[in-house]
């Protein structure tokens, strides 16, 4: 009997279980409730934001191209972007409303209070977050204007996912107030690790912040798109005081980049390190041996990229004597291929490729100049209106799998433009103001200094309804900042419906008929649309022809997924969708 | 029996040290390695090894016989009237074999005895003289056609005295008894007895076994006898398996059970590529598919078996036949076993092969250079840009494409003349599919298998090597199997039975280096993007920087090696006859291997005809992943039949626990290409690891009881715990029942000759759905490392963001209702079998509570969702024979299923995700009114503004359905959509499979046809996606092709596509709309065999038991009305739709030998 014993024995085990047998903790990661907030882990948590920055990347021109969306560029199609060429439909989700980032912002700020490490250590990664959740909520209150204020991690079960928006102008002043965190939190640059966050970079956003709010709400005043009681002397006071607050400390200047005084400008955006340049105060570095690469030269070199300096960018650049070209003797016209960059303003032939400059630079030889626009090229590598864009091309980077040039984040110059416009607006702007802005950046490229009283009347003033003062120091933000994605918050913010509306030109297209054999391939003048006055109209064969159909009524603001309206009954539709 | 009784004594301390602590289950391992290994020797022959004494002096023979039995196994069979056993004997033997003692035991008598395991019969010389005690008896078995049957068991019957036919279905015996009656047995055919009555030859005929109801079926830790089945089971045999030119067991499987419903992978048809399987529809929103029993252990997948080594596999369908595998088997279970040996089979050596060609079934034909130019140019035209190909670059293609041999493909870059223009410029003519695919490639397959047995043990060992080579034209991607199963089966003891199984396969991988997929995508994918006149060669004849060929040349490998070792050791003990005790235990160990060699190709030359490199690849990465798996099974059953009355009942328990270990490791800069190591580079590096483990544990029990297998009754039920789910939340409890009701056995039944069998079944259970990821109640922060972003000069490392969960997470429900019949006609000629399902999931992880995206996270999977999913199958088979030689048979199998959500927590049943009442798969579109011809027809459009501000003729008109002027999505709600309308379904309906199946003397012929009955396939808007369908998508990945160049022009104004555009316009015409939906059900002959087997009387004279020779073919032709550019099975594609390794049709020819 005793084999019975066995499966008595074994009987008895398959009644058995436990628990014990069943916990499985996980092996390789840590869960939310182990995270103890130490600073090395809030270095870590804020390491992926900066992914967030708008940088060069793949084979286009990354943040210059932005300008499509403006009157700066002009793509070959039409409707390049939904929102200023008219065609934006009202999506049933997405369509940038995606919350994501916030609430591992949230999160961070709704916890870090566990740390058990000193503030000393941990006060940097603080700042960061807040500068972040700033980032977050200016993205989208310039693409949606009136937005909830979430202000703490949601759950399921969080009453806050049905909110009602806030006025623009609430979250307006939280993004400053988290801004304000930021700037105590945050280190100066001199202290900071580099590639980080600074407080100067908190300072420099609050003023961009400010100055997009003021002028907002100063410029869509009784429209739908304004606010009730609007005050934007107070967001100009900030905008001054925190761009000032930079100028103040004297560690930043405008000075020409390399040896070349005459291509200063335009060698600071093809640099591969910036960490000795005065004038950025952040910037991404790239390192082929690390993986961290763009591919934004393979453009630049060879090719346009379905896009092209609009006429308007051409002709609001001064001429070397100070004075806008409807006025300026120096003029010389745009009837010959060369002429018309000639005695302007010398960001002008730094921001277009002009006959011989360098396309191609290997072991600084130049294997090949550039002659004339590609606008025989495929559409997808064609330059659509005759000036070609050369402010970020770097002739001599080489091509290993990617490209090295550095992308600049944040530079100096807004500062200065921030400043001046903002005391301009408020109607404090005097010369000394201007002296230590705007007359900074005219310096490098020895333009004339712009003085408070403008010094002339030009016809052709995009703003004719406001101070010469405000249209040239205008002119001067859109001249600095040419085709490096400004255009578009600056068209919207000032509501310059007139300046969205013109029909989108380029160059006067005889100049090249003339010497259409020059092309390779040959130009076939038959194949680029022209207007009737004989410019060159890239959208002249679409519903774009006589200008975008961007509508006053709601193309402001984006509309808000259709989705979205249905889930929460609280919220409402921006006007005009 | 002595020494047997120590032997238990050492198990049993072994199990109880056990008890305490699971993870000795090793121990056990060990344990049961050693004895079967033990078994393994002793089943060589025991006749030869056991060795034993005797030392004795006049006893009768019958004593020392009795001591013999005794000391060993040995039993011994005779007549003692005509062996004389009174005999007085002195024998003196030390440590002989048992033919040296019966030597001299019987030395000088008349008496012969014959070994036949451990049985021994004693017959004398003159036996077969005499005609009092006992004769000679020959004789020879045929089937049904006359073909002798190998290996038949020819018992005298009420003895042991037996034997089995030889090669010619000959045998002989010396009969015992006076009045024998002998009985012949055998796999497959009815058992018959023949009473010899004299005669000295007996030759039948065996009637193949057509009671198919006596079939046994393997079901969850047991078998069944079909007759007593009360659930939806469905198996099949490896007859569907043999001699296909197939990678896996699932490309055979495809349409030949009902509801066993095999997709393609999305691996499309690459070399070794795998099916997905599901059982019975939709399972869970969150997915869900089978379980996966590989004789009797849970296994990932099946697709590292030989298909050749299968002997039988089942599908269990419904919760209650599967609901003794509780939590892991709610979608159904698929159970494989593989082949063994039997009891007294003889030695049989099988050698089968195939050799196969493979072709892609669909390869798109692009247009050429000149008509995709003037398409691309009215497209351009169409979106308000400029055209692109100007007039000049035109007339070069027009040139090349005159003379290409002498007229250049390219021009060099007019800004960088050094270099060859950057694919736009070219004016090559490429059909860039049959530019990276070949037209044809090989297959072969060689399987070799052994197996017999003996009384006390029996063995099936077999070998099979596969290899497929893809279609890359230059890429010399292939795949390779080995495979390698031994099943031994040993009996030490009348009540003791163990299995000894080792299971080996080896699956090798070795294609184009995947750290090019970066670039490439897939070659489909490529090809779809590359324009027909960008060059693949440059005129210096190089292949050009656009046709990424140095890619497929030389781009280094990668080999993806996958080694599956699992063993097991399993023991049946009988200590009374019924009540059986099983343990199992398996170690299971998969080990993935895969190195990618990134290596530096050339991408170009220059123009003066400098090779410029590939920039950014140069690295070796490796990537290896261990899968450690132990499952241990305990349960015990007893059944006894009282009287008319049939009960068992079983009790047992399963403990799972898997451990997964990954690491990866990457190292760039190679000092050496041909050297490819981590090694050998000396450049950046990373690594990472990834650690996972989960555990089961289940304790289940069933009953059965039946009432002359005329009134039957199931009960099974399993209580689960998974460490998927937090304390409190991880035990569930999951019952089935099921009853049936053989009724052709009752006493009334008296139309037996036309309805043989008619059995009635229902069941009902629930079961248990674990398949989730492991963690999910935790909100888990991943740790990530090299973030794109340099900071102080590094790429740091970072954590994500905690996401949210359900802290309480548990089981979802799965409780199937299933009704069936089984019945036979007409002398079982035809058979009929049907099931109708009704499948609900409860407490379902829904994907997401709709909630608002301020939320800021993927809304946590709940248990908050119920679907319910009905379908039935039908399986209907006839055979007949006409005349001697002729006999065929055919089979369709039918199934259905339809599924709908009915619980969601989607209050205003918004459509972007699932709501109450939604049928899986339904497509929301637009009723397209046509393509607008005129003004006057533009004019009276309805506004379609909500889709795109500007319409023109050639533009597509929808419906507008709610007659309120416009055409828009309403709120997009099922109660407020507009003008979207439901306007079909991507369910596959009605799959079907017809096999037909012929014999004519040697010839066999067997066609298998396979189709859906009704799918609908909405081509997707726009994008990467819509290349195929839509030829211009907007952009990137936009071409043309022959069966999308009938596009509206103004010349062209019947044509079938509306205007293309070159900008994101075009997706205004792309909408989900009836005019583009495709009718995606199709026919497919699956499979075509031929073959013949060569005639007995040949094979005698050449002393091989069998030869068949046969011709095959695998998916030869397709017949659907679905666009051209698609095969309808392979719709879907990670880089879009359709764009995946084209699948395969074969042809292939081969032979099986049995030795």
């Amino acid at each position: 009997m005793k084999k019975y014993s066995l499966f008595i024995v074994l009987l008895g085990f398959l009644v058995t279980s436990c628990d014990d047998f069943l916990d499985r903790d996980p092996l390789d990661k840590i869960t939310d409730q182990q995270m103890t907030f130490s600073a090395k882990e809030m270095e870590l948590y804020a390491n992926k934001y900066y992914g967030n920055f708008p940088v060069l990347g793949g084979a286009d021109y990354g943040p210059y191209e932005k300008d499509n969306a403006s009157d700066n560029l002009v793509s070959g199609a039409y409707n390049y972007d939904a929102q200023i060429s008219g065609t934006i439909t009202v999506p049933s989700s997405g369509g940038g409303w995606d919350w994501t980032m916030l609430r591992g912002l949230n999160f961070f700020i709704d916890n870090y209070h566990k740390s058990q490490d000193p503030i000393i250590e941990t006060a940097p990664y603080i700042g960061e977050i807040y500068f972040w959740r700033a980032w977050f909520y200016y993205d989208k209150l310039k693409q949606f204007g009136d937005l909830p204020w979430i202000g703490k991690a949601l759950y399921a079960d969080s009453e806050e996912l049905f909110d009602t928006r806030a006025s623009r102008t609430v979250i307006a002043d939280s993004i400053i107030a988290d801004l304000d965190r930021a700037i105590s939190l945050l280190p100066e640059k001199s202290v900071a690790t580099s590639g980080r966050i600074h407080k100067d970079v908190a300072l420099l956003f609050q003023s961009r912040v400010a100055l997009y709010e003021g002028t907002w709400e100063k410029y869509h005043n009784g429209t739908p798109f304004g606010v009730k009681n609007a005050d934007p002397d107070r967001f100009f006071r900030i905008a001054a005081n925190a761009a000032r607050a930079v100028i103040d400390k004297g560690v930043y200047a405008i000075e020409p980049v390399g040896e070349d005084k005459a291509k200063g400008y335009w060698s600071l955006f093809n640099q591969t390190d910036l960490s000795a340049n005065k004038e950025v105060l952040l910037w991404k570095k790239y390192d082929m041996a690390l993986g961290v690469y763009n591919n934004s030269q393979s453009i630049w070199g060879v090719s346009d990229n379905n896009t092209g300096v609009s006429k308007y960018m051409v002709e609001a650049y001064l001429c070397t004597d100070g004075k806008p070209i409807s006025l300026s003797p120096l003029y010389l016209g745009d009837d010959q291929v060369g002429k018309e960059v000639q005695n302007r303003d010398p960001r002008l032939s730094q921001t277009i490729y002009q006959k011989g400059d360098p396309r191609v630079i290997v072991n600084g030889q130049v294997s090949g100049v550039f002659t004339v626009p590609d606008m025989t090229y495929d559409s997808r590598l064609r330059n659509t209106t005759g000036y070609q864009l050369y402010k970020g091309c770097d002739p001599s980077a080489v091509h290993e799998g990617g490209y090295i040039t550095a992308s600049i984040i944040f530079r100096y110059a807004e500062i200065l433009c921030n400043y001046a416009e903002a005391k301009a607006e408020l109607g404090e702007c005097n010369q000394e103001d201007l002296n230590i802005s705007v007359n900074q950046l005219r310096d490098r490229v020895d333009m004339p200094h712009m003085t408070i009283d403008v010094g002339f009347v030009d016809p052709k003033w995009d703003f004719p309804g406001l101070s010469p003062l405000l249209n040239e120091i205008r002119r001067e933000r859109r001249v600095e900042f040419a085709c490096e994605g400004y255009r578009f918050d600056d068209l919207m913010r000032w509501a310059a419906i007139h300046l969205i509306k013109r029909p989108m030109i380029g160059a006067k297209m005889k100049q090249f008929a003339d010497i259409k054999d020059e092309f390779k391939p040959v130009l076939d003048p038959s194949a680029i649309p022209v207007n009737e006055v004989g410019y060159i109209a890239p959208h002249w064969n679409s519903p774009a022809k006589n200008g975008w159909q961007f509508d006053a009524n709601k193309n402001w603001l984006k509309p808000l997924p259709s989705n979205e309206l249905v889930l929460n009954s609280n919220l409402d539709q921006n006007p005009g969708y | 029996m002595v020494k047997n009784y120590y032997i238990q004594q050492d198990r049993e301390i072994c199990i109880l040290k056990l008890i305490p602590k699971i993870t000795r289950i090793m121990k056990l391992t060990c344990l049961l390695l050693c004895l079967s290994i033990g078994m393994v020797l002793a089943s060589q022959s025991y006749a030869q090894t056991t060795k034993f004494s005797v030392h004795e002096t006049e006893k009768t023979v019958a004593d020392v016989l009795e001591e013999i039995e005794q000391q060993t196994d040995f039993h011994f069979f005779y007549n003692n009237k005509i062996v004389d056993v009174n005999r007085k004997v002195s024998i003196n033997v030390q440590n002989e074999d048992v033919f040296t003692l019966l030597g001299s035991l019987f030395k000088g008598s008349n008496v012969r005895y014959k070994v036949i395991g451990t049985d021994v019969i004693l017959t004398t010389v003159d036996m077969a003289d005499s005609d009092q005690i006992g004769k000679k008896i020959t004789g020879k078995v045929t089937d049904f056609q006359g073909e002798p049957v190998i290996g038949v068991n020819v018992v005298e019957k009420g003895t042991t005295n037996g034997t089995t036919t030889d090669v010619n279905g000959s045998y002989s015996l010396m009969l015992l008894g006076d009045n024998a009656v002998l009985q012949f047995s055998y796999i497959g055919y009815a058992t018959k007895d023949v009473t010899v009555d004299g005669k000295s030859e007996v030759s039948v005929s065996l009637q193949e076994d057509s009671q198919a109801l006596e079939e046994v079926i393997v079901v969850g830790y047991g078998t069944a006898k079909k007759v007593n089945l009360t659930g939806a089971v469905a198996q099949v045999d490896s007859k569907t398996m043999e001699n296909r030119s197939v990678t896996n067991i699932g490309k055979a499987l495809q349409g030949v059970v009902g509801n066993l419903n095999m997709t393609v992978s999305g691996n499309g048809g690459a070399p070794g590529s795998t099916m997905d399987y599901n059982v019975r529809g939709t399972t869970s929103l969150s997915g869900g598919s089978p379980l996966f029993i590989v004789d009797g252990v849970p296994a990932d997948n099946i697709n590292n078996i030989n298909p050749s080594d299968v002997e039988t596999l089942t599908v269990l369908k419904d919760a209650a036949s599967a609901a003794i595998y509780g939590a892991r088997a709610a979608y159904g279970v698929i159970l494989v076993t593989t082949k063994k040996g039997a009891k007294n089979e003889k030695v049989t050596v099988s050698y089968n092969n195939v050799v196969g060609y493979n072709h892609a079934t669909c390869i798109p034909n692009q247009v050429s250079s000149l008509d995709f130019a003037n398409a691309y140019n009215i497209a351009s035209l169409n979106s308000g840009q400029s055209p692109m190909f100007s007039d000049e670059h035109i007339e070069r293609i027009k040139a090349y494409m005159a003379d290409p041999e002498h007229y250049p493909s390219n021009i060099p870059n007019p800004n960088n003349t050094d270099y060859w223009s950057y694919a736009t410029l070219d004016n090559d003519n490429v059909d860039w599919f049959r530019a990276f695919f070949k037209p044809g490639s090989w297959n072969h397959k060689h399987d070799l298998s052994v197996r017999g047995g003996t009384e006390k043990s029996n063995y099936y060992v077999g070998a099979g090597y596969y290899k497929e080579n893809g279609l890359l034209r230059y890429g010399k991607d292939r795949f390779e199997r080995f495979n390698l199963t031994t099943n031994l089966h040993y009996e030490p003891y009348k009540w003791l039975r163990g299995d000894f199984r080792i299971k080996f396969s080896r699956d090798k991988n070795n294609t184009v280096s995947e750290a090019y997929n970066g670039d490439i995508g897939n070659w489909v994918h490529l090809a779809t993007t590359r324009y027909p006149n960008w060059s693949l060669k440059d005129p210096n004849g190089h292949w050009a920087s656009t046709s990424h060929i140095y890619k497929q040349i030389d781009g280094g490998r990668t080999l993806d090696n996958t080694n599956v070792f699992s063993v097991t050791g399993a023991l049946e003990a009988e200590p009374i006859k019924g009540w059986k005790i099983n343990v199992d235990y398996t170690y299971r160990n998969t080990a993935r291997r895969e190195s990618t060699h990134d290596k530096a190709v050339i991408w170009e030359y220059t123009v003066s005809e400098v090779p410029v490199m590939a920039p950014n690849h140069d690295a070796f990465s490796t990537l290896q992943a261990q899968t450690d798996y132990s499952s241990f099974n305990a349960y015990t059953s007893y059944e006894h039949l009282f009287g008319d009355h049939f009960m068992s009942v079983m009790v047992g328990q399963q403990l799972e626990l898997s451990k997964y270990d990954y690491l990866t490791a990457m190292r760039r800069n190679l000092i050496n290409q041909d050297i490819p190591s981590l090694s050998t580079a000396i450049g950046e590096q990373t690594n990472s690891q990834q650690l996972t483990h989960w555990t089961n544990m289940g304790t289940f029990i069933r009953a059965n009881y039946n009432y002359k297998e005329k009134y039957l009754i199931e009960f099974n039920a399993r209580y689960d715990g998974s460490s998927k789910f937090q304390r409190g939340d991880r035990f569930g409890f999951f019952p089935s029942v099921s009853l049936g009701y053989n009724i052709a056995r009752e006493n009334f039944w008296t139309i037996e000759h036309i309805v043989n069998s008619l059995k009635l079944r229902a069941s009902y259970g629930s079961l248990g759905n674990q398949n989730v990821g492991d963690y999910l109640y935790l909100s888990t922060v991943n740790v990530g490392s090299n973030y794109g972003y340099l900071i102080d000069g590094v790429r740091p490392n970072y954590l994500d963001a905690p996401g949210l969960v359900s802290r309480n997470l548990t089981w979802e429900t799965v409780s199937t209702i299933d009704v069936g019949v089984d019945a036979s006609f007409l002398s079982n000629q035809l058979n009929l079998s049907f099931d109708w399902y009704r499948r609900t999931t409860t407490d379902m992880f829904g994907p997401a509570n709709a909630l608002p995206a301020v939320l800021g996270a993927s809304v946590p999977q709940e248990n908050n969702a119920d679907l319910r999913t009905s379908g039935f199958e039908l399986n209907l088979g006839w055979r007949d024979q006409i005349g001697k030689d002729f006999s065929y048979n055919v089979n369709l199998v039918l199934s259905d299923y339809t599924s709908k959500v009915t619980t969601y927590n989607n209050p205003t049943r918004i459509l972007s995700t699932y709501y109450e009442g939604q049928t899986i798969g339904e497509i929301w579109g637009y009723k397209t009114a046509g393509i607008i011809q005129t003004e006057e027809q533009l004019k009276n459009i309805p506004d379609q503004s909500y889709i795109y501000g500007n319409w023109t003729i050639g533009d597509i008109e929808y419906k507008d359905l709610n007659n309120d002027g416009k055409i828009d999505k309403g709120k997009n709600t099922k109660d407020d959509h507009g003008d979207l309308d439901i306007i079909g379904n991507t369910t596959p309906r009605f799959s079907y499979g017809i096999s037909l199946g012929a014999q004519w003397k040697g010839f066999d012929l067997n066609i298998f046809l396979q189709g859906v009955g009704k799918r609908d396939f909405c081509p997707p808007t726009g994008g990467n996606s819509g290349v195929f369908f839509w030829g211009f998508t907007g952009g990137f990945g936009s071409n043309m092709y022959k069966e999308t160049s009938d596009f509206w022009t103004s010349e062209n104004t019947g044509a079938y596509y509306p205007k293309p555009y070159n900008s994101s316009e075009v997706y205004k015409n792309q909408q989900p709309q009836t005019r583009y939906l495709q009718n995606a059900a199709y026919l497919r002959l699956k499979n075509f065999q031929l073959g013949y087997t060569i005639p007995q009387t040949v094979m005698s004279k050449i002393g091989l038991q069998r030869i068949r020779m046969f011709i095959s073919g695998e998916n030869l032709f397709t017949i659907t009305s679905l666009q051209k550019n698609f095969d309808p099975e392979l719709l879907n594609g990670s880089w879009g739709a359709g764009k995946v390794y084209p699948l395969t049709k074969t042809f292939s020819f081969g032979f099986n030998v049995d030795f």
